[in-house]
């Protein structure tokens, strides 16, 4: 199949020479093929009235054209382009502006949000970097681009912070707006329960529950926010089965398996897991290195190959962090005008990358504890019940791991134990994360909570 | 075709329609306004392809038919005829045959088949709105709409409806207009982004009118329709910036002033304005001076004082007047507030009593 732009070139070259130039140049101005779908042809103009032109004069010429050289065309459909949106960055003079220049500008943002859709069109898929950490949730929402609601619905990412949830469920928006007619909503769980707060305050339900009914899909980001407030629950759930009825595609994200969300209501985790639960771990040494060069190629000096590994691998910390490091690095060299030497990087990712945040041994012993629900206190006592067990090994297990306390110092702030004690606890729930899925889940939770 | 008409009716239509026409574009039909006479009625089109126009009126239809002639020659040619009621318009061997009483033109024609379609917007649910509120929101805020088209959104109007009020904004990014209009009962809609040449046209269409106009909306295009007129044209998509967060909420230093006083004393002190229009406030609320000075190497420089009632603190800054003059046409109100909460911040102008409407003008730099 020929590309979109050398199609639309030569139907171009024969519609010019039946027209003439005025007309050619009125109509056929600022056209081209936005893209090509199992034999549709999506042309998008400028305006209305060169839609409704094109569509009753020339609509036939063109598809006669386009059939000639293409022989997976069929039809042709009209899709006013939203150009408007675009600044035109390419008028580089600004005779005006010069002029008042001296006046200072109201401080209007430029990168906006649609307000509409919510969607920031920022996040795109081309800029999104796949790897091996994340293609599986990259295939999945590539599935859903081509049938929204039809497969994997609702698809559930999950992840930790800073992992791409957010980039990717916004550019699956992003992709499915621009492309069709279908009607896109992001919100975060937050905007939800907020919104419908409002609406309760303000005697609309109705407004509210009909707002979120008109969507084609709809996107909530993080929605472990959900857990534990129940009336909010039973709206998303009786609004979840009305677009799911209605075969209308729904995201959601969260930073946890919904399974594992504490205090959400089990017909809305079946709910979650009857389409496609999808989770984006860590990202492995290569991504990350790839992510790095993708956002160091802003920057007007390369950024070379020993700085990206050394970034990639030696510094912890999710894609957030790298950006930040990134930005530095850009900042930096645009400040020196030259590349930037590894040892600068080394020399200043010292102040960027946050020290790892002191945990005291007592903090650690909270945390669970409250993870588990359970008495703090009986974590220190002798007991050996089923429910303390469990989380006791777990905080020695993460003391040792995570903060490199010795054996004998965790026995003995963990209520005296002997430094055997300890060292078969570690084994023991090292042993049991081979084969136990829930518990790996648990445990990277909490460890996110100390990160 | 072949139809007779009043005068006076042909020549308002033609009017108002003429003016819609496409100047200096490429396509000579653009041009032209079309006339269709058909069922006793001639219907009259023009079009620059951003805005388009269809007017009714009722005629004798003698023959039915269809032709496109320049707009300007025929209003130039109808409204400067005078004493005679009727009008003839009539084909002849393809060109318009114009004839009254006592005289008569020739107009050459165009082929009326290139002529584009006016898009109808096909939508369920339009709704009505006050023509002269429209007309006021829209002006009120016209001149603060940018002329350049470096950056879309800001040579448009954004309409916002939110409860009993309609939000009219501009702004070119050097200052802001915001004007509310009290409207009951409308149907609540999203923002509405229309271009300003397209909203000077569209008062200058419905301005005689007193009556409620049916709008029609959606993605692309808003249509106005009132009677025997129909107007469309593009709305913008894109997202007008959000404003609110920049206007200033705390007040350092206020100032009220008579707005004519105000006025006369700015026209006063632009006389000695220089290059860049500037004209530098110094406002002490201690010695209760309110005073306006332009400087310029040329010519020369001007101080006036200015009778005010000051609060806060004492500030000096300056501000482009051309600015800060537009505003006026669009406060009624005898005492205008001026308001500052920094030198660098903009500099909020509103009608004393007057809660609808507001205006931000950024300072200059020092």
């Amino acid at each position: 199949m020929m590309d979109n732009k050398k199609l639309w070139d030569s139907v171009l070259v024969e519609m010019e020479l039946n027209l003439s130039k005025p007309n050619f140049n009125t109509w056929f101005k600022d056209t081209y093929i936005l893209k090509q779908e199992d034999g549709a042809v999506y042309l998008s103009v400028p305006n209305t009235f060169v839609q409704d032109w094109l569509g009753s004069k020339f609509h036939n010429t063109i598809l006669k054209c386009l059939r000639g050289l293409s022989s997976a065309a069929q039809s042709l459909h009209y899709i006013i382009s939203k150009e408007d949106s675009k600044e035109k960055v390419q008028v580089v003079e600004k005779p005006l502006a010069r002029k008042f220049s001296s006046t200072i500008e109201l401080p209007i943002q430029d990168v906006y949000i649609n307000k509409e859709d919510n969607l920031n069109p920022r996040y795109t898929f081309e800029s999104f970097v796949v790897g091996p950490f994340n293609e599986f949730a990259y295939a999945a929402s590539q599935a859903i681009i081509k049938k929204p609601g039809i497969v994997y619905n609702p698809l559930f990412i999950y992840g930790n912070t800073g992992h791409g949830k957010t980039h990717l469920i916004q550019a699956v928006g992003n992709h499915i707006k621009n492309g069709s007619s279908r009607k896109v909503f992001y919100t975060t769980s937050e905007k939800f329960g907020q919104e419908y707060v409002n609406a309760l305050q303000q005697n609309k339900p109705n407004f509210f529950k009909e707002k979120y009914r008109k969507y084609d899909v709809l996107i909530m980001d993080d929605i472990q926010f959900f857990s534990g407030k129940m009336k909010i629950q039973e709206e998303l759930f009786h609004l979840f089965n009305h677009l799911y009825e209605n075969n209308k595609q729904i995201i959601f994200s969260s930073d946890k398996h919904p399974g594992l969300i504490q205090d959400l209501e089990d017909r809305l985790k079946s709910r979650f897991s009857a389409g496609m639960i999808v989770d984006i771990p860590t990202p492995d040494n290569e991504s990350r290195a790839a992510i790095i060069r993708n956002k160091s190629a802003v920057s007007p000096y390369p950024v070379s190959k020993e700085i990206i590994d050394y970034i990639a691998y030696g510094v912890t910390g999710n894609i957030r962090e790298l950006e930040g490091i990134v930005n530095s690095i850009v900042c930096q060299s645009q400040m020196k005008e030259r590349e930037v030497t590894l040892n600068e990087v080394k020399g200043f990712i010292k102040n960027t990358v946050k020290p790892k945040k002191l945990v005291s041994t007592k903090e650690v012993v909270k945390t669970v504890a409250e993870f588990y629900n359970i008495e703090e206190q009986l974590i220190y006592d002798k007991t050996r019940k089923k429910e303390v067990i469990k989380p006791r090994q777990i905080i020695m297990y993460i003391l040792r791991e995570d903060f490199n306390i010795s054996y004998p110092a965790i026995g003995e702030k963990l209520g005296g134990r002997d430094h055997t004690t300890v060292m078969h606890s570690c084994e023991k729930i090292k042993n049991d994360m081979r084969a136990d899925d829930m518990l790996i889940a648990e445990i990277n939770q909490l460890r996110s909570i100390f990160v | 075709m072949n139809i007779e008409c009043i005068k006076e009716k042909l020549s308002y239509a033609i009017g108002k329609a003429e003016k819609v026409t496409g100047k200096n574009i490429t396509l000579p039909i653009l041009n032209c306004v079309l006339l269709e006479a058909k069922d006793s009625t001639l219907t009259i089109k023009a079009t620059n392809l951003d805005i388009g126009i269809e007017i009714k009126i009722p005629v004798k239809v003698i023959k039915s038919g269809v032709m496109a002639v320049s707009g300007g020659v025929l209003y130039n040619f109808i409204s400067n005829i005078t004493g005679d009621k009727n009008v003839t318009l009539e084909e002849v061997s393809g060109n318009l045959k114009v004839s009254t009483k006592h005289s008569y033109a020739l107009i050459k024609s165009f082929a009326p088949d290139d002529f584009p379609t006016i898009p109808k917007i096909s939508n369920e649910s339009p709704f009505s709105f006050n023509i002269q509120s429209l007309i006021k929101g829209l002006k009120g805020v016209l001149h603060s709409a940018s002329v350049s088209t470096l950056r879309p959104v800001l040579s448009a109007i954004s309409l916002c409806s939110e409860e009993d009020i309609v939000v009219f904004a501009a702004t070119d990014s050097f200052r802001l207009a915001e004007k509310k209009i009290g409207v009951k009962k409308h149907k609540e809609f999203n923002q509405i982004l229309i271009p300003f040449k397209n909203a000077v046209e569209i008062i200058r269409i419905l301005e005689d009118i007193k009556d409620d106009v049916e709008i029609n909306l959606n993605q692309n295009q808003i249509s106005f329709s009132y009677n025997d007129i129909y107007i469309t044209s593009r709305v913008l998509d894109g997202v007008f910036p959000d404003y609110k967060q920049i206007i200033p909420k705390d007040v350092k230093t206020e100032v009220i002033v008579l707005k004519q006083d105000f006025i006369n004393t700015l026209r006063v002190s632009t006389v000695f304005s220089d290059k860049f229009s500037q004209v530098t406030f110094n406002i002490s609320p201690k010695e209760k001076v309110f005073k306006i000075t332009t400087k310029n190497a040329d010519i020369g420089e001007n101080i006036n004082n200015i009778d005010a009632v000051i609060k806060g603190e004492e500030l000096s800054v300056s501000f482009n007047y051309k600015y800060i003059i537009d505003c006026f046409q669009s406060i009624d109100s005898d005492s205008i507030s001026l308001t500052f909460s920094d030198a660098n911040r903009p500099m909020i102008i509103r009608g004393v009593s007057d809660k609808s409407f507001l205006y931000l003008v950024m300072p200059m730099n020092k």
